[in-house]
């Protein structure tokens, strides 16, 4: 059995929602039951007393909006919400009876009951927005009992400064009581109440913000910063090298800016994974971090054709090539190839590599849109 | 006059004497080449314009002097080398812009003249196409070149040419140039072939052309004998198997006749490493297998998912079998971190593997990384620090240095305080 206050503020919460729900509630379902009658009796003088004692009182409101980018999922959470700190239900007595008419006649009652009562339960509500560079949402809730929140996460927002802003509602159902009568063994006593929804209004109570800068940790909106991190450090590899190297860029959770961490440095014949091509280097690391960010990675220029054939060749070539095969390898190397192509297609990542003749850095990116090869850009 | 003649005369003996130590350096102080010998012309090239330890412009420029006279005679193995020298200069030196562009220009006419007298000259042919700035005439000297030399270079370049603009007649004429350079192909490169004619046709939409030309390729590879060895195998006669599976996951083969007979070969492979008690014989074998998942997952995705989409839980699940106690070791845990996603998991391994193997640079490196991703900044800078003293080079030294300042800025930065903006009252 609850607590004769909480007893009382659960059967009206009951039937304020069996109220909204419909108007023409049965009345049988506003009854009390048999055997919580003497109980209730008891109850309601209680808290009639009480509520007299207490008088008029206002639940306490706490509020808060909040924003925050999480890198892993590129997902930015706006979260806003207005919820209790103290008692949401209160109610007083209106009226004290202490003698019914009924059948023609009056009767005294055993002892003072409170005849009508008015109860207040507190709602709340919120409106949030967010807004920032890919544009604005908006979500909103009312009349919730104990708390309101909205939450607005958004996938993939673009880089910039993000708003989220909170308006806070607080609201109040009011509902009347009276009690109903029953005569029984030559006594009139309460047997019941019968309540209905009187009114309820809301009211803006306070508005709140909170700000974060989308810094997202991919290429996208952050070219000059990708580039300057990766391409001092692909012009500072040995341009001499007749082979590959690659390492993967991957960020450092930070939520104000970048710092790059290099990882899983692969050669043609060294570090973590060797391929042992010298045309080729394994991507150690770039499908297995989440926050990995790009590929950096040389293009050799070889000056021997007995070097295209180094280890299992390159691309496969077991035969020592030609001059001009040699030097056509060499040109074709100043671009990005086919494989950079395969690893970049449709994915957030950037990819850097640098030329033969070791002066020059290029960057490779797929664009939105479909996986064709001709969303994908070199840029010089 | 006489003395005119003088200073003539001592200046001539003076560049005879100064000019001929250079010659002699770069070896080329006389043509010692047979006529037409195209592999002695190529080892004088070489030394002469293009092996950074011999090289120079100068040399280079000696050498094309020295081919003149045979060039004269309408020697074109002479003309071609000289062709290949004026290249070089034009493409890879650090020669001014206007020489550059001289050599270039120099490169063309002479492989224009060759082209125009023989059409069936592949090495000018490619040449030309390398040099020329027009990509429509570049691609149809490199259709030139495939159809002379089908498995030259050049069909790489055609097939990504045709590749990148994305339509399907262009698709289907690179499968086409891919399965015939194929079949004249040998080794590695005959297997790289065979792959990318496969997902080319794919590509394209030619679903039944693909599979046919697949199984052909998976009858010349020895798919079905390569898998019958693996499954026949018992006790320790693992060098025929290892061999077999080798195969089967061989970078080139496996894309080419399909990487589930890879995972197929794993899977007979590894659950019979265990039990066996000459763990020094079985721990090469384990690592080598090892190796060999760590190489499978760095194939192409597509071909491995189209074997099994859920190949990387199959890696996982075989490496968990080598990481077990009786099989561990510094390479099976480190390739189960290379090839694990799971943040605490990959963690793991690669402590484990460092245990084994406490002074290894990759492996410190890919841990101090992994610390420094999951926001353990101190230990990430401990590891980097011990990866430092076994850096191989200095630029892997350079690289470990840039990690070591980004954490100790990002710490500096977060020390500062920035954060989510949230406001919070109670009324």
């Amino acid at each position: 059995m609850p607590k004769l206050e909480t007893w009382f503020a659960f059967h009206m919460r009951e039937f304020v929602l069996r109220h909204r729900r419909s108007f023409s509630a049965d009345n049988a379902q506003q009854r009390v039951s048999a055997m919580g009658r003497a109980s209730k009796r008891f109850g309601m003088f209680v808290t009639a007393i009480l509520a007299l004692l207490c008088s008029v009182q206002a639940s306490a409101v706490g509020y808060y909006t909040s924003l925050s980018y999480d890198v892993g999922p590129d997902e930015l959470i706006g979260y806003s919400e207005t919820f209790s700190t103290g008692n949401d239900s209160w109610e007083f007595c209106a009226e004290w009876v202490t003698q019914v008419e009924m059948y023609g006649q009056v009767w005294q009652l055993p002892y003072p009951i409170c005849g009508l009562w008015e109860a207040h339960f507190a709602t709340y509500g919120v409106d949030g927005e967010l807004s920032g560079p890919s544009g604005a949402y908006w979500n909103s809730v009312r009349n919730q009992y104990g708390g309101a929140s909205v939450h607005m996460p958004i996938v993939a927002p673009e880089s910039g400064i993000w708003t989220a802003s909170g308006s806070h509602w607080q609201g109040d159902d009011v509902v009347y009581c009276s009690v109903s009568y029953g005569y029984e063994e030559g006594m009139v006593f309460p047997t019941g109440e019968y309540c209905y929804y009187a009114y309820g209004y809301n009211y803006l109570m306070a508005a709140s913000q909170a700000a974060t800068t989308v810094v997202k940790c991919t290429v996208a909106n952050n070219v000059a910063v990708f580039d300057s991190a990766a391409v001092p450090k692909l012009l500072q590899w040995p341009a001499s090298e007749p082979f590959e190297r690659s390492v993967t860029m991957a960020c450092l959770p930070d939520e104000s800016t970048f710092t790059f961490q290099f990882i899983g440095e692969s050669s043609s014949f060294g570090g973590y994974a060797p391929s042992n091509d010298p045309c080729k280097s394994n991507w150690v690391g770039l499908g297995t971090y989440g926050n990995a960010a790009a590929a950096l990675h040389t293009h050799p220029k070889f000056t021997d054709p007995g070097q295209l054939v180094q280890g299992s060749g390159c691309r496969g070539l077991q035969t020592p090539p030609t001059t001009f095969d040699m030097i056509h390898i060499n040109s074709q190397n100043a671009d990005f190839s086919d494989l950079d192509y395969q690893v970049i297609n449709c994915k957030p990542w950037a990819m850097y590599v640098r030329t033969p003749n070791g002066d020059k850095a290029r960057r490779l990116r797929s664009y939105g849109g479909s996986c064709a090869f001709t969303n994908i850009q070199v840029h010089p | 006059m006489s003395v005119v003649r003088l200073t003539i005369l001592t200046g001539v003996l003076a560049s005879c004497f100064l000019a001929l130590p250079a010659a002699t350096q770069a070896g080329t102080d006389e043509l010692s080449c047979l006529v037409g010998d195209e592999s002695c012309y190529q080892q004088k090239y070489v030394v002469a314009c293009t092996d950074t330890r011999t090289a120079s412009i100068r040399r280079c420029e000696d050498w094309i002097r020295l081919l003149d006279e045979r060039a004269g005679r309408g020697e074109r193995a002479a003309r071609r080398s000289q062709a290949a020298a004026y290249s070089w200069i034009g493409l890879f030196t650090d020669a001014g812009p206007d020489e550059r562009a001289e050599s270039r220009n120099k490169a063309l006419a002479i492989l224009k003249e060759l082209v125009g007298s023989d059409a069936s000259d592949s090495e000018a042919v490619l040449g030309l196409a390398t040099l020329t700035d027009d990509i429509s005439e570049r691609v149809e000297l490199l259709r030139q070149v495939v159809r002379l030399r089908p498995n030259s270079p050049a069909a790489d370049s055609l097939i990504e040419h045709l590749k990148r603009t994305g339509l399907d007649r262009d698709l289907i004429e690179a499968a086409q140039i891919a399965e015939r350079a194929h079949a004249v192909a040998s080794g590695n490169l005959k297997w790289r072939l065979a792959a990318d004619a496969v997902q080319l046709y794919e590509e394209a939409g030619e679903t039944d052309q693909s599979k046919a030309f697949q199984q052909r390729v998976r009858f010349e590879v020895g798919v079905d004998v390569a898998l019958a060895n693996l499954s026949g195998f018992h006790g320790p006669e693992f060098g025929t198997a290892l061999e077999s599976a080798t195969k089967l996951c061989n970078p080139y083969i496996a894309p080419a006749v399909g990487v589930e007979y890879c995972l197929d070969g794993l899977r007979i492979l590894v659950p019979r490493l265990r039990g066996l008690e000459d763990r020094s014989r079985v721990q090469p074998i384990a690592d080598s297998v090892a190796d060999l998942i760590g190489s499978t997952a760095g194939l192409p995705l597509e071909t491995l998912v189209a074997a099994d989409p859920q190949w990387r839980g199959e890696l996982l699940k075989l490496l968990s079998v080598l990481t077990s106690r009786e099989l561990e070791s510094a390479r099976t845990w480190g390739i189960l971190g290379m090839v694990e996603t799971i943040p605490e998991r990959k963690l793991h391994a690669l402590e484990r593997a460092t245990k084994f193997a406490p002074e290894d640079f990759p492996l410190l490196w890919s841990l101090g990384a992994e610390y420094s991703l999951q926001g353990r900044l101190d230990d990430s800078l401990r590891t980097y620090r011990r990866a430092r003293q076994f850096a191989p080079d200095e630029t892997s030294r350079r690289m470990l240095d840039h990690n070591i300042e980004s954490i100790v800025e990002s710490r500096r930065s977060s020390r500062g305080g920035a954060s989510a903006g949230t406001g919070e009252t109670v009324r």
